[in-house]
């Protein structure tokens, strides 16, 4: 501890407060919060005296009372939570063709036509990718191939995952393989080569068949019945594994349009009833292809936290009956919360994971600071392109562009968010800034994305003070 | 078009908090600063739609509070503050490995060295009459103030 004494009016540390359900919430760097009366609140701010021995030391342990300080502990959990200030990219994202045979409603990512086959990659620039990707710095990477759909170009994503699983072995770098597809041209012998080498699967899965086959029209049959089938067969793949190559649980993504919004509940059983025991309820953002329906399929954001409310609260009822199911924005934001630790999502965190924590390879070769960063420049602006797969990584790393998405999303920096008690747990997003406010840097009082990340926030520390429903949340994460 | 005035006196409130209070506003509405005299600001608003004009005024005023003791808060723990955030970079959390770290005899001829110092010290002490460093030279005549020659 450093010196001072608890008798002496020793003063608050650097915190930021918001008032959640009629209490006053502190936060800190270190991540820790804490919920106070007005009255504490006031006395906490006016030296610390005056508190209750057990709220004094609660406040000192968790580094919110200046005098009363572990500097050692406390440098050691900012350390941690910040973990990834000391790594480079681990998420490499493989646009492994523009192509696709569906016709989302609220594609983001400009895909083309089946047949417009000058949009596929070829096993050149993804081999050179591939040797971008490990002279990442991370002690472990991570390969998600998609598109388009990148089963379309199969030959090409074949011997990139051959390629890259023999770099694995001789780089001696961990590396996951992970593939985001349709399933629509999935077939046995494609399924066993994926299995074989380890690669995760992840679909999209839109809630009930009227809406997902609404969402996600297919000209050759219902894109849902697609989407079941091979999620069922994955997950029996999983559950009857004998040892030799890891098969892991398919998982799926929910993309909330305006038609999933009166939905809530049919789109939790769905998934509960295929056995996947997360559900990611993902806000659409209006970026690229997206942002010209966005008034035929987009939402405000009261609108989509209303919806975010009702799936949390059904999703806790179903957890009290015994059923395993979790919301994924809430048990990656509880491990912050909870944990003090990265869980490794890249959209919120401050510097954001742009070309820090992911690179987006475009089918082209070009390069991105993320997938939605490469979106924009399929509209014909560069702004986030970092290099390209004929660059060397440390080109890529000092480019513009990722400096640009470092300082305007760091957090120190933002007015509001400086300020704010969701600080520790939060980020911003250039390239949404960028898109919605003609501003990297946007403006956080009118921002929509922080309007929801608000929401969901307000969200959780509400429920963190009803003892049955943050003994719920506890067990969605790893206990420390 | 509708707008309305607020004097702040920068005796009370720092430019800064100002500037940070009238940025709060920009959601809803436009705010423009410029001083009136010497110790003054006056902060204009200009609602952007229909938000009631004593709405913005009376959020102004909460603001200027809430962000002067923002202000506080942070001025009092920067220093400290940049201490840790450095301290947390660059440890790497790590104990030091023993070759890395002084031997045995290399800690004891330390020891020795430091008790060594130390005597001294309390010897020259002695010599001046036992008198002791026991504040600095702010705690006991006060800080000078900035500006003054």
């Amino acid at each position: 501890m450093a010196p001072g004494a608890k008798g002496k009016n020793s003063r608050a540390y650097l915190l930021n407060w918001r008032k959640v359900s009629g209490k006053r919430l502190i936060t800190n760097d270190f991540g820790y919060f804490r919920f106070l009366s007005e009255k504490e609140f006031t006395r906490l701010m006016s030296g610390t005296s005056n508190l209750r021995p057990a709220l004094h030391q609660d406040l000192s342990k968790k580094g919110f009372v200046r005098n009363w300080m572990d500097f050692d502990s406390l440098s050691e959990t900012w350390r941690l939570k910040n973990a990834f200030l000391h790594f480079g990219p681990g998420l490499h994202i493989f646009v492994i063709t523009l192509r696709c045979n569906y016709n989302c409603l609220y594609c983001q990512s400009g895909a083309l036509p089946e047949r417009v086959h000058k949009t596929d990659m070829s096993f050149e620039t993804a081999r050179r990718a591939v040797d971008i990707a490990f002279q990442s710095p991370a002690p472990s990477i991570t390969i998600e191939f998609q598109g388009g759909e990148p089963l379309l170009n199969w030959k090409t994503l074949k011997k990139t995952i051959e390629y890259a699983r023999k770099k694995e072995v001789s780089e001696n770098k961990e590396l996951s393989l992970a593939l985001v597809t349709n399933f629509s041209l999935m077939d046995a012998e494609k399924a066993e080569f994926l299995l074989a080498n380890e690669v995760s699967l992840c679909t999209s899965l839109d809630g009930p068949r009227k809406v997902h086959d609404r969402n996600r029209p297919y000209s050759k049959g219902s894109s849902y019945d697609l989407a079941v089938k091979w999620i069922k067969y994955f997950m029996r793949r999983h559950d009857t594994q004998k040892g030799g190559s890891r098969i892991f649980k398919p998982s799926a993504l929910l993309t909330v349009t305006r038609f999933v919004l009166r939905y809530p509940e049919e789109t939790v059983d769905e998934y509960v009833k295929l056995g996947l025991e997360d559900i990611f309820v993902r806000p659409m953002s209006p970026i690229g292809y997206a942002a010209r329906v966005w008034d035929k399929i987009g939402y405000n954001s009261r609108e989509f936290l209303s919806f975010y409310g009702k799936v949390l609260e059904y999703i806790l009822k179903l957890n009290e009956k015994g059923v395993r199911i979790r919301e994924k924005n809430a048990s990656l934001l509880l491990e912050k919360i909870l944990n003090r630790r990265d869980p490794g999502y890249l959209d919120l965190r401050y510097p954001c994971g742009a070309a820090v924590g992911q690179i987006a390879y475009n089918w082209d070769g070009g390069l991105y600071t993320c997938d939605e960063g490469r979106m924009i420049a399929q509209q014909g602006d560069d702004v986030f392109r970092i290099g390209t797969v004929h660059d060397e990584y440390e080109s890529i790393v000092k480019s513009g562009a990722c400096r640009l998405c470092a300082l305007s999303s760091n957090l120190e920096q933002q007015p509001v968010c400086f300020r704010c008690a969701y600080k520790p747990y939060c980020g911003v997003c250039p390239v949404y800034n960028h898109e919605a406010q003609k501003s990297v840097w946007g403006n956080m009082l009118s921002n929509e994305r922080c309007a929801i990340f608000m929401g969901i926030f307000d969200l959780i520390f509400k429920f963190l003070q009803d003892k049955k429903k943050e003994r719920i949340l506890k067990k969605w994460i790893p206990e420390k | 078009m509708k707008e309305i005035s607020v004097k702040v006196g920068l005796n009370k409130y720092s430019l800064e908090t100002i500037r940070y209070s009238a940025y709060s506003l920009t959601d809803e509405a436009y705010v423009f600063l410029r001083f009136a005299g010497r110790g003054a600001v006056e902060v204009k608003i200009t609602p952007k739609s229909n938000a009631n004009l004593n709405t913005l005024r009376k959020r102004f005023l909460r603001e200027l509070e809430d962000e002067k003791l923002r202000e506080r808060l942070f001025r009092e723990n920067a220093a400290l503050r940049e201490f840790l955030v450095i301290k947390a970079l660059t440890d790497d959390g790590k104990v030091p490995k023993t070759e890395d770290g002084l031997t045995p005899e290399q800690e004891k001829e330390l020891d020795e060295l430091i008790k060594q110092v130390e005597e001294e010290i309390e010897r020259e002490n002695k010599k001046e009459g036992g008198k002791q460093v026991t504040m600095t030279w702010e705690e006991r005549y006060g800080a000078r103030s900035e500006g003054k020659k």
